[in-house]
């Protein structure tokens, strides 16, 4: 076989499968809001209340404000711009690690593409995020009184967390086949994940808590690119900078090609083991 | 045209002692060996026409299902090629392309999806799969909850409404109900008509030969015979029969006078394929039953209007005055379907000595019966009427399959009929009338 491109392969895998991929993501998004009383609402109650229960805490409780220079002045808002593509991130890479032993059957005795599971968890995912950045968006227009126009950044942003988020997916969905302790251990290493991310805590505050080396656990974090280019959108209403957008595509790419491979090769033995 | 085709296919499985050797291997990038192979199959060539019914038959654990995953892509083989010309449709085993977690419908739309259709046109077929299915309300709730027969019925509704160009077919269409199966077999006819090319695993003799045009008989991997259906049957029967240690041996008529016994029979088996249950007051003890076909040869199968010859021996423990010898019929479903007995034929049998050994032959001529296993269960009874005593009396004995005669047979056989209108109750055609 000729060498050729990395994701050229994934691509056409898309391509041929976009109807299973629809299928799955439609059932996925389905199953966890229809049947339920206030069904796709609470793709919006639950961002909703998460930033009323911010607001009463950080806001009106601790008093805590925004960092210095930051254009709005609410905390919670500018907690939740944070939270969201975390959100995003880590709820599709818990849900991805765990879901092949669900499609055993299909994978054991029928021609399956496994390698789309990850991604129709992303997909679905990504409709209730649509719902929180809207409300974000609206949000801030009324925080500032004007309108955001930074916010055409957001695709690129979502096509690089995406390949972030799939690439993590597939290594440890392929993980996870083997050895069955892996979505325990990536629970645990989210929760650490969280805290080293500037969400909570400023980027100026956490730079501060590490000094020296320990500092680079800031840049080689993709996520404190993609947190910070979010608060850039859709806080300062200004374009993340050219240097987060290399860094945070860098990260992005080379997850998603290594995940890629690893998955490619953790495959064969899918069949056998689940 | 060549349909699917396959060109000295081997597979092996790894066997691994533990999941982690497996991981170790991955992980080593297949530099260090944890694993021994185990060879599903080894160099299998056979290859099935555009529009033919190919079976696959063999013992368990002979490949047949290895070979059906391999034709149907779910993994590819070690060595040689599997080629299949155009959508190829799969039942494979109960629940293969299933979610569990999904409901009927959502696995519909999945399965469908995955056999290479557009939402579109699962939309437009969906009524007709779920119409045939019959899984009626279920259909909303997740085929976990399912039994086997729904979940079968719904897999192979996929399946045939995916229009598939070659459709294999596991033995999963045996746990279906008698009208399911029907329904099945009609299709199956259908498609075949379509130049639907089909691939049929099954272990029923009399299906392979009612709807098999071609098989191939896989023994340990490897293909034994291929050729007609009828043929490699015959073969696969004839190894059955031998390798049955068990079964019926017929003995000559010098053995049996050789043991010295008081024997008033040229001919007497020996041996019981299979014993249920046993009861009697000892008497008298069967000591074997064996189906003969009219060369005299052991029969594994009934043929409709084929004579079958069913011997049965048994020796006398105690003196016995009037003994009767009796066969039970029993059909596939357990019914009593039939008893056949020397007395009710008005045949005495001799006053029988401690040791004698008697046989009795019992000629059959074979109705055109539902196709279905048939057992039967010997009996020795002496007396008669509300004196009788059963000496002996041994439970499903022997099996034999009844083939499928080319009609379908509804209820438990064709009763032979002679169909005329009743010429006067019709009204008189007209005389002027150019056709008579």
């Amino acid at each position: 076989m000729a060498w050729h491109l990395p994701g050229t392969h994934f691509l056409r895998i898309l391509v041929r499968n976009r109807s299973l991929i629809y299928q799955l993501v439609r059932r996925d998004f389905e199953t966890r809001y229809v049947g339920s009383v206030a069904g796709w609402l609470w793709g919006v109650i639950h961002p909703l209340v998460l930033l009323g229960v911010y607001t009463f805490v950080f806001a009106y409780a601790l008093g805590v404000k925004p960092p210095p220079g930051e254009v709005v002045a609410s905390y919670p808002l500018w907690l939740f711009a944070g939270m969201l593509p975390w959100l995003l991130f880590s709820e599709s890479l818990q849900r991805s690690a765990a879901a092949l032993p669900d499609y055993a059957n299909l994978i054991k005795k029928s021609v399956f593409p496994s390698e789309v599971v990850p991604l129709t968890i992303f997909l679905s995912n990504l409709i209730s995020h649509f719902l929180g950045m809207l409300l974000l968006a609206i949000a801030t227009a009324v925080s500032i009184g004007h309108g955001n126009w930074a916010i055409v950044a957001v695709p690129g942003l979502l096509i690089l967390l995406g390949l972030l988020t799939v690439g993590l997916s597939w290594i440890a969905a392929g993980l996870h086949v083997y050895l069955r302790d892996t979505a325990q251990v990536l629970m645990v290493l989210l929760t650490a994940w969280f805290w080293l991310t500037p969400i909570f805590l400023h980027e100026g505050l956490l730079r501060e808590k590490f000094s020296g080396h320990l500092s680079i656990l800031l840049y080689i974090n993709p996520m404190t690119y993609v947190v910070r280019a979010y608060r850039d959108t859709f806080l300062r209403n200004t374009f993340p900078s050219w240097g987060d957008w290399a860094a945070f595509a860098a990260f992005a790419v080379t997850t998603f090609v290594i995940g890629g491979l690893f998955f490619r090769h953790s495959k064969r033995g899918f069949a056998d083991v689940l | 045209m060549t349909a699917l085709s396959f060109e000295s296919v081997s597979k092996s499985y790894a066997l691994y002692n533990a999941p982690s050797d497996r991981f170790k291997e991955l992980a080593s990038f297949n530099l260090r060996n944890y694993h021994e192979d185990f060879w599903a199959l080894r160099d299998v060539s056979f290859e099935a026409r555009r529009g033919t019914i190919l079976c696959l038959i063999g013992e368990n654990g002979s490949g047949k299902s290895t070979a059906l995953q391999l034709a149907a892509g779910v993994f590819a083989p070690t060595q040689g090629n599997v080629r299949a010309v155009g959508r190829v449709g799969a039942l494979l085993e109960l629940g293969a392309g299933f979610n569990p977690e999904f409901s009927g419908r959502d696995n519909v739309y999945l399965s469908a999806t995955l056999m290479g259709m557009s939402s579109r046109e699962i939309a437009k077929c969906y009524g007709d799969i779920e119409h045939f299915a019959e899984i009626g309300d279920f259909i909303g709730r997740p085929v976990k909850t399912y039994s086997s027969g729904m979940l079968v019925r719904l897999a192979f509704a996929v399946a045939i409404h995916t229009n598939p160009e070659i459709l294999l077919v596991d033995e999963a269409l045996a746990v279906g109900d008698y009208y399911f199966r029907q329904r099945c077999l009609r299709k199956i006819h259908e498609m075949r008509s379509r130049q639907v090319t089909i691939v049929l695993v099954s272990h029923s003799m009399a299906d392979v030969k009612a709807i098999g045009e071609y098989a191939v008989w896989l023994e340990d991997g490897r293909v034994r015979a291929t050729g007609y259906a009828d043929d490699v049957v015959a073969l696969y029967l004839a190894r059955m029969a031998q390798k049955d240690a068990t079964y019926a041996d017929v003995l000559s008529r010098s053995r049996a006078n050789g043991q010295g016994e008081n024997c008033i029979a040229p001919e007497v088996v020996e041996g019981l394929p299979n014993i249920d249950g046993r009861r009697g007051n000892g008497a008298a003890e069967i000591i074997g039953i064996a189906a003969l076909d009219e060369e005299g040869q052991r029969a594994l199968l009934m043929e409709a209007e084929r004579p079958l010859l069913l011997r049965v021996s048994f020796r006398a423990r105690q003196p016995l005055a009037r003994p009767n010898v009796a066969v039970t019929m029993r059909n596939h479903i357990g019914l009593d379907f039939a008893v056949f007995s020397a007395a009710d034929n008005r045949v005495e049998l001799p006053s029988m000595a401690p040791g004698d050994v008697c046989t009795v032959d019992f000629q059959l001529e074979v109705p055109e019966l539902y196709p279905g296993n048939f057992s039967f269960s010997p009996s020795v009874i002496e007396g008669s009427g509300a004196g009788a005593e059963t000496c002996d009396w041994v439970d499903n004995a022997l099996t034999l399959q009844m083939t499928h005669s080319g009609k379908p047979i509804y209820g438990y056989l064709r009763v032979p009929c002679h169909v005329a209108v009743n010429e006067r109750l019709t009204p008189a055609a007209p005389t002027a009338s150019p056709q008579s």
